[in-house]
């Protein structure tokens, strides 16, 4: 590919750093700074019962990770022991297609699943359902990494070690110390995930942080979101860092994609969990519902505003993976970015909300600073301030879909490129290049989410962007059954293109 | 190795798609920022969507001038758009602000940020729900309902009072919003304004002690008697209709909001409002907008759907659906939007820390 067609990506990739990033994390520090005074710090002060919900947050997501966990372990077999052939493509890519299933869709359906029947007074049991529905959504996440594990090191110890001792003592003793690294890193992602989560609790009725945020950033209470999410943020970006610690500790060089690799053996147990996890939720949405009619009035009365959000959110993807791209290319200060990105796009969506309107906001200073006003004006009006802010949530798909591109080809590779005397940016955009479904299933994915947000969504929306995830969580309320399915189906649609990419991607890795 | 790389790649195709992905997050997005130009007029909307977007196309039916609207969460009802009012102050973005309740817009009005409008429409509504200087209108009423399982509470047996609801007897059976958004705010603003600062205080301490359970949103507080984890909660009409439309066994009483002195009378009536945005950017069609959203036929159009609210019209024949009561004649609304901050630092220092 021309030279000049990278630095371009480059050039754009930096830009959308620069403004889905750097903007409003700069923007926040300096609102945050200014509005600094003594009953700001006498508001920051931990009560009982801020606390309480940061302890309530971090419990829920552990139990959430350790459920996930559970959930996960038939699918990273099957993952593991993914055949070199094209015939497994299909779950793999029901898998990633189950990621981008909003998580409200699954709530929903599990909802309907569980009837009034199951219903109780005990507010546990509520915090057992977020539990469970966040398993159901993100226990892909677990699997695969799990199961890259088990194929690239899982498998050889265990038969060496079975060459000593029993199946089961071969396990706890060969395979767990090696494979203690890919569990912690999963563990960690998924519980960097649902710290920030919002959607679940909200209709579960469990105020989390995330929750908790978005209600303080409607009352413009930016004490309150700082004190309420500080914590958390914290340990988002300690338990990102620790994740990369154990991926790098045990992490012989390699994608997700060089999982799919292995002995033909039957995957059945997962297509079970799929089942389970999945299709008995969304099934059950449409059970008994007039679903043609549904859809139908459905797409009439909100069509325009799907196709909107379906174009603004694909745009927000594309954003959102050529930021990545950039700050995975800094030869200097990747981590910093990475870090950055990470820490944006998993902390409360009010947070990235609150940072984008602070960055993008006209404000009184501007007045007579004509193109200032005028751009930003540009900017916060429109279409424009929604891609930023989606992009920013999401920015850290793209930067881990880039970074498992780039280091899907291992070193050899590099050495073979340096050697042929290409730059490093070339090196890079070869491998994005032969990556290319990796690439694209993470714009789609990032594109999905977007399409499904509601914490950043409900913030930045403007009158020309509704935001679908709003408009769902608000039929919920409304209790608006018919186009509540409706709607929800339509979501479970706009997910087939990612499984689509995905499947692509699963047969030219095991091609 | 570098050439093979490329050759296997597909050198063309891979040019392509990077160009097509840089050009897709500028050009793909234009249709969406083009309509922006061509809206007529925008609204800041906390009428919930699905009966707001019934009269906005009707409107738009009838004018052929579109409307854009923003609307809120259930969560943040009203105070997100209130709040986006005042940040976007001299330089706001919306025309028209159509509230799903009265005492946020006369703050805005108080503080300078909503425009004066006499709307020829508005005639015919009673004093008590249009500003003396004409910078807001209230129509169409809901009103603060105690809401109950019919499965698992004896209606005879609730209180008549709202004072008495913060008692262990209900409180601990009971779930309510969070008081600093929506009516819920203009709830406790009433009792401060009609029982003093002690009063409510008492009151949010009630709820406090006796486990009540606060969420997001009127509606989620209904949602809270379904999934059986209260027996009643505070809410609006429209959130029990809404409810019993889709087959849940619930009812409401209308508990009283009587002082001590045996003055305030019936329980707390609210009525949505419109207003004009001080330097609005299309400030023609926002009048036209706001004649309509006033008119009897919006009143009506609420009325017919599952919101049911009741008229303010005098005039009009609307017959309440259910057991409501006429709206109280005098409730001073001003008197509660100046007590609501004072009710915003009870909530604050009682339910929120």
């Amino acid at each position: 590919m021309a030279s000049w067609v990278w630095r371009l990506v480059r050039w754009v990739g930096a830009a959308a750093f620069v403004m889905v990033i750097v903007a409003p994390v700069l923007a926040l520090s300096v609102r945050s700074a200014a509005s600094w005074d003594g009953s700001s710090a006498g508001e920051i002060a931990y009560s009982g019962r801020v606390i309480g919900l940061t302890l309530k947050t971090i419990g829920l997501a552990a139990a959430g990770c350790i459920a996930t966990l559970v959930l996960s372990i038939p699918g990273a077999i099957a993952v593991g022991r993914m055949e070199r052939d094209r015939r497994n493509f299909l779950l793999p890519a029901v898998m990633i297609g189950l990621l981008c299933l909003p998580p409200m869709v699954l709530t929903f359906g599990w909802q309907r699943v569980w009837g009034r029947q199951l219903s109780g007074t005990s507010s546990a049991w509520y915090w057992v359902r977020c539990v469970w529905i966040w398993a159901s959504w993100l226990w892909p996440v677990a699997a695969m990494v799990i199961g890259a594990g088990w194929s690239r090191v899982g498998r050889s110890a265990y038969e060496a070690a079975i060459m000593e001792t029993g199946p089961m003592r071969a396990f706890v003793k060969g395979v767990l110390p090696v494979l203690g690294g890919f569990v912690g890193s999963a563990a960690l992602i998924v519980f960097a995930v649902l710290l920030g989560e919002y959607s679940v609790p909200h209709a579960n009725g469990v105020s989390v942080v995330a929750t908790e945020s978005l209600v303080l950033a409607d009352a413009g209470d930016m004490a309150g979101i700082v004190r309420l999410s500080l914590p958390v943020m914290v340990v988002v970006i300690g338990a990102l860092l620790l994740a990369n610690m154990f991926w790098r500790g045990s992490d012989p060089g390699g994608s997700l994609g060089a999982a799919a690799g292995g002995r033909s053996a039957s995957n059945w147990y997962a297509w079970c969990v799929l089942i389970l996890a999945a299709i008995v939720p969304i099934v059950t949405l449409g059970w008994r519902e007039a679903l043609p009619a549904a859809m139908m009035e459905a797409v009439q009365t909100y069509g325009r505003e799907l196709f909107t959000a379906a174009v603004i959110c694909f745009g927000a993807g594309a954003m959102a993976l050529v930021a990545g791209m950039f700050a995975v290319s800094l030869r200097r200060g990747r981590m910093v970015a990475c870090v950055l990105m990470l820490t944006l796009g998993l902390a409360p969506g009010a947070i990235v909300g609150e940072g984008i309107l602070a960055a993008y906001r006209p404000s009184d200073w501007m007045q007579g600073w004509l193109l200032i006003e005028g751009a930003l004006g540009w900017v916060y009006d429109g279409w424009a301030i929604v891609v930023l802010g989606l992009a920013g949530r999401y920015a850290w798909i793209g930067m881990l879909c880039a970074w498992a591109a780039v280091r899907g080809d291992g070193r050899m590779l590099d050495e073979q490129a340096s050697v042929d005397g290409a730059g490093w940016g070339v090196q890079l955009g070869m491998r994005w290049m032969r990556h290319w479904p990796v690439m694209a299933c993470g714009m789609c994915m990032a594109g999905v989410l977007a399409f499904s947000d509601v914490a950043v969504g409900s913030l930045v929306e403007t009158p020309s962007t509704p935001m679908v995830g709003k408009i769902l969580i608000e039929k919920y309320h409304r209790f608006e059954t018919g186009m509540l399915v409706a709607l929800s189906l339509l979501c479970v649609l706009a997910t087939v293109p990612v499984a689509v990419l995905a499947g692509l991607w699963t047969r030219r890795s095991v091609s | 190795m570098v050439a093979e790389i490329g050759r296997r790649s597909g050198h063309c195709s891979a040019t392509t798609s990077v160009v097509i992905l840089t050009a897709l997050m500028v050009c793909t997005c234009m249709p969406a920022g083009c309509k922006e130009e061509k809206a007529s007029v925008v609204v800041y909307c906390s009428v919930d969507e699905a009966y707001a977007r019934k009269i906005f196309a009707a409107y738009e039916q009838k004018t052929g001038v579109r409307v854009a609207a923003v609307y809120d969460t259930e969560a943040g009802k009203t105070t997100g758009l209130v709040n986006k009012i005042r940040a976007e102050r001299g330089r706001p973005r919306a025309d028209v602000l159509f509230s799903g309740e009265i005492f946020n817009t006369i703050r805005l009005a108080d503080e300078g940020l909503l425009a004066v409008y006499d709307s020829p429409s508005a005639s015919d509504i009673p004093s008590q729900y249009v500003d003396s200087e004409h910078r807001w209108t209230g129509i169409a009423v809901r009103q603060r309902v105690l809401a109950y399982s019919r499965d698992r509470v004896d209606p005879a047996s609730l209180p008549k009072l709202w004072r008495e609801v913060s008692e262990l007897t209900w409180a601990s059976r009971m779930a309510h919003a969070n008081p600093l958004f929506g009516t819920t705010r203009g709830h406790v603003g009433a009792m401060v304004s009609m029982w003093g600062r002690d009063g409510a205080e008492a009151f949010l301490r009630g709820l406090k002690e006796h486990g009540a359970l606060m969420v997001d949103g009127n509606a989620s507080a209904v949602r809270a008697i379904i999934d059986g984890r209260v027996d009643l909660c505070m809410t609006d009409t429209d959130d029990v209709y809404a409810a019993r439309a889709s087959g849940y066994a619930i009812d409401m009483v209308f508990p009283h909001m009587l002082t001590p002195d045996g003055g305030g009378g019936e329980t707390l009536s609210i009525p949505s409002s419109v207003a004009l945005i001080q330097g609005a950017k299309h400030p023609e069609a926002a009048r036209r907008l706001v004649d309509f959203l006033v008119s009897a036929e919006v009143e009506q159009i609420l009325h017919d759907t599952t919101s049911r609210n009741l008229s303010v019209r005098t005039s009009n024949n609307i017959t309440p659906h259910m057991a409501m009561t006429a709206p109280t004649q005098n409730i001073n609304y001003n008197d509660i939007a100046a007590a609501m901050p004072i009710g915003a630092e009870l909530t604050r220092e009682i339910l929120i820390r």
